[in-house]
């Protein structure tokens, strides 16, 4: 056997070992608190030793963590609408006429600020200007500060769509067969770029629903996410705590369970249009 | 009667406006105000850099910020490693696992990370599942030689969502990693060593830097896994940011200065990052 063919089989049974360990390990972390959620006793073997639907009880019918639920499902809802609806208008003003390279640059660039500082830094500075204001003690607050962490994931989403589709010729085609800018929109536009508004929308959803960093310090009380829930009873009891992670999974898989449904269902109708 | 300039005009004014309020009101003057906090000290208002010098001069604050960076950098690292291992290894996989697989490195992303810290807690803690099990039929007490509620534990923790980031936005670069350069380079005699570092390397270099650099964006900028696993034992910035804010001892002026730091680190890097991401197809972000 030559060298470069002993290479090339131990770099792939390197490659294949590393993915294996990395999904079993992801599989761990993220499943362990599944099982957790169902156990009584869990200290010495593979599997609980004493099962029990105790922890799901206490999910059901602590007022905090239903409270929390609520609270976030709330956020979490207004965050993924209005983050897309902004971030549609912005791009149909992109592609809606010929715009130079420094209009493209300056939306694609200021979007990404929230990736370059620290969370923790724009949430204790949208709590020192604006807890004295009208914002200060409601869920808005936390709206307004999930927007700007979700921008990145929606804009680059909606953009990638709206250039596959060729958004700006579509337009075009559209506006002169005499559409006015609002039938093109919701005759045209919208009906072509359902899948990458649904997707944007999840991951809106899922980054403002699982964030605990800004809501950790900008959540009212009585508006406390289902993150904060979690950091607070896992230290009294990991089990009950686990309930509550299993909540996350299962909104999580949920949703998208439902945008995947959703998106198959839109390209069917895409392909009836088309014959 | 409008005119169709005024009228084109209002659309994109009413088209662009959400986007900019959004962006003047909850990202520019917000981080305008942390600016100026750090500049100026609570008792007066005006300029000066006492909180820079207060956190320059302290041992303890130097010291989480230099605990903070080489933690990153070493979660970057690791998971540009593991990551470049898991695109190689997707180039080698029928589409259809490759996404079963993608979908499933996606799942920590969604969870927050206050999720794995717990996990890994509830698994290899000082009475983790894993270690009792261990302890039991093995003799092996894991803690002793690896404390999971640790720096070491901080890191591993951060394995588990950063691969995913390096491993999708690398799945791009190494998919398109055109095979016949390859074949071409071994045709007319490189060996295998001059083939990696002389074809393949150069091309993948954007992907694995900007890889490196989002790994190490997030893992320096987060604090929800570090709270939940090390909390108040850990001595980094984001955590001493976190310990300005408390009820107890609220400081926004020195917490701001503290931000600023990791600003100043993080700014750079992603601009880089986004120069980089033109070169590179695909990515989370």
């Amino acid at each position: 056997m030559k060298l470069s063919d002993a290479l090339y089989v131990f770099s792939k049974i390197v490659s294949y070992i590393t993915l294996f360990a990395i999904i079993a390990y992801i599989f761990l972390v993220s499943f362990v608190p599944v099982i957790g959620a169902f156990a009584l006793k869990w200290e010495f073997s593979i599997l609980p030793e004493v099962w029990t639907l105790n922890n799901i009880k206490f999910l059901l019918e602590d007022p905090f963590v239903l409270r929390s639920l609520y609270s976030s499902l709330l956020i979490a809802s207004i965050t993924s609408v209005v983050s897309v609806t902004i971030y549609l208008l912005v791009i149909m003003f992109l592609f809606l006429r010929e715009r130079s390279r420094w209009v493209h640059t300056f939306v694609e660039v200021s979007v990404l600020i929230p990736l370059m500082l620290p969370a923790i830094l724009i949430a204790l500075a949208i709590y020192e200007v604006y807890r004295p204001t009208m914002l200060g003690g409601t869920y808005w607050i936390l709206v307004f500060a999930h927007l700007t962490i979700v921008s990145p994931y929606v804009f680059r989403n909606l953009y990638s769509v709206a250039r596959m589709i060729d958004m700006k010729t579509l337009i075009e085609a559209a506006r002169s067969l005499g559409a006015g800018v609002l039938t093109a929109t919701y005759r045209v536009i919208l009906p072509n770029i359902y899948h990458g508004l649904i997707g944007a929308m999840l991951l809106a959803f899922a980054v403002s629903f699982g964030d605990f960093e800004m809501a950790n310090l900008l959540a009212p009380w009585q508006y406390r996410t289902v993150t904060i829930a979690i950091f607070q009873y896992f230290f009294k009891n990991a089990w009950n705590a686990s309930a509550i992670i299993l909540l996350v999974i299962i909104v999580s898989v949920l949703t998208s369970f439902l945008v995947a449904y959703l998106s198959r269902k839109a390209l069917a109708r895409y392909v009836e249009v088309v014959r | 009667m409008v005119s169709p300039n005024t009228k084109s005009f209002l659309i994109d004014v009413l088209l662009v406006s959400p986007f900019l309020l959004l962006l003047v009101f909850f990202i520019a003057i917000p981080f305008a105000v942390s600016i100026y906090y750090s500049l100026t000290s609570g008792s007066s208002s005006s300029f000066t850099l006492s909180n820079f010098i207060q956190i320059y001069s302290s041992p303890s604050y130097l010291n989480s910020i230099q605990n903070s960076v080489v933690i990153s950098l070493e979660s970057a690292a690791l998971s540009t490693l593991f990551g470049a291992l898991l695109a190689y290894a997707f180039t080698l996989l029928s589409p259809t696992v490759r996404d079963i697989i993608r979908s499933v490195l996606l799942l920590p992303i969604i969870y927050p990370g206050l999720v794995i810290a717990f996990s890994l807690v509830i698994l290899i803690g000082t009475s983790g599942i894993l270690t009792n099990i261990l302890a039991k039929y093995f003799g092996f007490y894991l803690p002793d030689v690896f404390n999971v509620r640790s720096y070491g534990g901080l890191i591993l923790a951060y394995q588990s969502f950063l691969i995913g980031f390096t491993s999708i936005t690398l799945s791009g670069v190494f998919l398109s990693l055109d095979k016949s350069l390859i074949e071409a380079s071994r045709s007319l005699g490189a060996g295998v060593f001059q083939t990696i570092f002389r074809v393949v390397l150069p091309v993948i270099a954007p992907g694995l830097v900007a890889a490196f650099i989002q790994a190490f964006i997030i893992a320096i900028s987060g604090y929800g896994t570090a709270l939940a696993l090390v909390g108040g034992g850990g001595n980094l910035i984001t955590l001493r940011i976190i310990m300005l804010l408390s009820d107890v001892t609220y400081e926004p002026h020195l917490a701001s200065a503290l931000a600023m730091n990791i600003a100043m680190i993080t700014i750079p890097l992603a601009l880089i990052y986004n120069r980089l991401l033109k070169k590179v197809a695909g990515g989370v972000v």
